[in-house]
């Protein structure tokens, strides 16, 4: 069974700029340097599509290809559909705090940077049982 | 001697087989979501559970050999296994059962042995080869007249 995870960069994009703005907001004389306005949009777009790409290579157990849409997955004739929404919003949050950690690694906030590539580590293996999902044989 | 006709239907067995396969599955989930996943097999893996089916019906045949006359044949999808045996065995519907539930063990143990050996070796399939013996040994008491 194929099934695609379809990337919303619009979603991300927004997520990403509410995240640094409130921890820009938070870090004392950091705003400017932290938030990301439309001025960073190349490097910010850089930044998700490595987040993408690094997702990618983790779910290679699935042959997962990049396309257009997203991200197509070879899953068994057994996988569960039901669990392919909560796939979509947990591959958005591995991207968004991928992305948001290699910006903060830029802004040189080193300890937000560790929390958030920790969260998307452990979003990415939510991911992973998602796709475990499994029908009772009929 | 007496004929005994005992039909396997390929399909059911292997619909019991994955249905046991995804029970152990469950119970795996709660530690190890990707090894249960790897247990619970689906229609793409039909093919080598038929194999490892047609594999038990071997071993059926040479069990049941040693105790009595056994012919297998194949016909859509259905094991006909024809046991000819002595009138004073008393054999009944045990020995159906018996083979079936073995035939599904089997086809388990041997799908577990690739995607899970630990739990494998939870799995008793030496205890047919007993069982098999007692019901075929079995000899009525003759009746005095």
């Amino acid at each position: 069974m194929n099934i695609t995870l379809t990337i919303s960069k619009t979603n991300i994009l927004s997520s990403i700029k509410s995240i640094t703005g409130y921890t820009g907001k938070n870090t004392e004389g950091k705003i400017d340097n932290v938030s990301i306005t439309d001025d960073e949009g190349t490097i910010i777009n850089d930044l998700i599509q490595k987040a993408i790409s690094s997702i990618v290579g983790s779910l290679f157990l699935y042959s997962a290809v990049l396309s257009d849409t997203g991200i197509s997955l070879t899953l068994p004739a057994n996988y569960d559909s039901n669990a392919t929404a909560s796939a979509i919003f947990l591959l958005e949050n591995a991207i968004i705090n991928y992305a948001s950690s290699s910006w903060f690694y830029i802004a040189r906030l080193d300890k937000d940077a560790e929390t958030y590539l920790n969260k998307a580590g452990s979003t990415l293996a939510e991911l992973q049982d998602v796709l475990c999902s499994r029908n009772k044989p009929s | 001697m007496k004929s005994i006709t005992i039909t396997v239907n390929i399909k059911d067995v292997l619909k019991k087989t994955k249905l046991c396969l995804y029970y152990i599955g469950e119970r795996i989930k709660l530690t190890d979501k990707i090894k249960a996943s790897r247990i619970q097999a689906s229609d793409d893996e039909n093919m080598i559970l038929e194999k490892y089916i047609s594999e038990a019906v071997g071993v059926v045949e040479a069990t049941i050999n040693v105790y009595a006359h056994i012919s297998i044949s194949i016909t859509d999808d259905v094991y006909n296994m024809v046991i000819e045996i002595t009138e004073r065995c008393p054999i009944d519907d045990r020995l159906k059962d018996e083979i079936i539930n073995f035939i599904t063990d089997y086809a388990s143990f041997k799908w577990l042995l690739i995607t899970c050996p630990e739990e494998a070796k939870l799995i008793d399939t030496q205890s047919f080869q007993n069982v098999v013996k007692n019901i075929l040994t079995k000899r009525k008491i003759p009746q005095m007249s």
